[in-house]
């Protein structure tokens, strides 16, 4: 057990290093695509909230493996043309492919999530900022966000842990996140035990994550 | 329109082997769920057991399950129960052998995670169908089972629904994952075509729109089923009493 873990040392942490930076980096991204898109399903009736909605929908709808698929490999089919628009360097990377994948699916959740906590601010909040005769864009920057963010932060953090745990299905299309590296030692050794070292990396990064998240959301519970 | 040939029902496409796909994948998660509701009761019980040892138990399990990444547990528990029965199988008959279906293995590794989000279900459930039934239940003499079959249950499942659902569209999607261990389902049957057709994007696409629609009706029908188990009631989260 302690050969496999310390004798790939640098492998193993490479994966985790390489998990932790995919799932951070897929949370930030996401969280900026998905404002836009709970704005309009919280305050367009129009078209604008229609499209938000179906992008909801269609994209909580998709496996993300299947997401992952149809973006990495899909993509191949229309080689060509992605070269001439000069996108090829994007479509042939896998990390790039992935972390699209997982971006298109944590804003979509995450979407859901900043509309159910606008939608839980008083109407005397926004009663509050007219009175001020705060713009509407310095009303929802200064304001309506930062309170949003404070009641949304528990079940972010919880979208936090489940993107960690779909990294793993980036070793799929060949990236050597936690999953990738454990499955390739895997292939070298066949030894079962590396899955279970996997496994230990994943429950202690998440339990880390959780508890992080706990001390923060005690710090700014006052807004929420 | 040559790439419609590809989908065609018969030989010379995929149609018929994407529709029997789409079988082994309902198949699987329909096999799956009932379990994972049996499983998510037993393990809320679990957690708020009287003896110590049954309620670490109970917390480890979810705290596994609600971490490890579902492959990571789909793998663990498919290599490890084929070793183990592999084993056993050599000790009791050596000579003879028997392998684990990747069908059993994912619903095994889909049950244990969906429980482990199942049980808070249940808890909430139960919760909200208050400790009051219980007692009243107990002081008119019914046993602790009766209790809980002729009394408890019918009212727990209209607060279980919504949870229960969430979670039937998560076990729905995460059928993919068994792909990986090479079992016949949609996602598998796409990347089999796709090494023939060399028409990644015609087929993922395809089952892209395919999971939606699965995930879209669902939905539709657990709306459907909310309402039909809440009539005659007042819906209290409005305030409109």
């Amino acid at each position: 057990m302690f050969e496999l873990y310390f004798g790939e040392m640098s492998r193993w942490n490479d994966g985790l290093i390489l998990t932790a930076v995919m799932s951070t980096l897929s949370v930030v991204i996401g969280f900026f695509v998905a404002l836009p898109i709970a704005l309009a399903r919280s305050k367009s009736k129009g078209i604008l909230g229609f499209l938000a909605l179906g992008y909801v929908n269609i994209f909580r709808g998709v496996p993300l493996l299947v997401l992952m698929f149809l973006i990495y490999y899909g993509s191949g089919q229309f080689s060509r043309e992605l070269r001439g628009l000069g996108l090829w360097w994007f479509f042939r990377d896998a990390y790039y492919c992935g972390l699209l994948a997982l971006v298109l699916n944590t804003a979509a959740y995450q979407a859901e999530i900043i509309r159910g906590s606008l939608d839980t601010i008083s109407a005397s909040v926004l009663e509050t900022n007219a009175a001020l005769n705060l713009t509407p864009w310095t009303s929802f920057r200064r304001v309506l966000l930062p309170i949003a963010f404070a009641k949304a932060l528990p079940p972010l953090g919880n979208e936090y842990i489940l993107m960690v745990k779909a990294t793993s299905l980036l070793a799929i299309i060949t990236v050597f996140d936690l999953m990738g590296q454990a499955r390739m030692i895997f292939s070298e050794t066949f030894d079962l035990r590396v899955y279970y070292i996997a496994a230990a990396h994943y429950l202690v990064l998440v339990l880390l994550i959780e508890w992080a998240l706990r001390r923060f959301e005690a710090r700014i519970k006052w807004m929420a | 329109m040559t790439w419609l040939n590809s989908l065609s029902y018969g030989s010379g496409g995929w149609g018929d082997e994407l529709l029997h796909g789409l079988g082994v994948t309902l198949g699987l998660a329909i096999a799956t769920f009932p379990f994972a509701i049996v499983l998510s009761f037993l393990i809320h019980w679990a957690k708020v057991s009287r003896y110590t040892p049954v309620r670490l138990f109970g917390r480890a399990y979810t705290t596994v399950f609600k971490s490890l990444p579902e492959i990571l547990t789909l793998l663990i528990l498919y290599y490890q129960s084929q070793a183990i029965v592999s084993w056993v199988v050599e000790t009791v008959a050596p000579g003879s052998h028997l392998s684990i279906s990747p069908f059993v293995a994912g619903m095994m590794a889909l049950a244990f995670v969906i429980s482990a989000y199942g049980s808070e279900v249940v808890r909430a459930a139960l919760n909200a169908v208050g400790k009051g039934q219980f007692e009243a239940a107990a002081s008119l003499g019914l046993s602790p089972f009766n209790a809980f079959f002729k009394v408890i249950l019918p009212q727990v499942w209209r607060h279980a629904i919504p949870g229960f659902g969430n979670l039937w569209v998560i076990l729905l999607k995460d059928t993919s994952l068994v792909s990986v261990i090479t079992l016949f389902e949609l996602t598998h049957v796409a990347t089999l075509a796709i090494n023939t057709t060399r028409q990644p994007f015609l087929f993922f696409g395809l089952i892209a729109v395919i999971y939606v629609l699965l995930v879209t009706l669902s939905t539709r029908a657990q709306k459907q089923i909310e309402k039909r188990v809440s009539r005659g009631f007042i819906r209290e989260e409005n305030g409109d009493v």
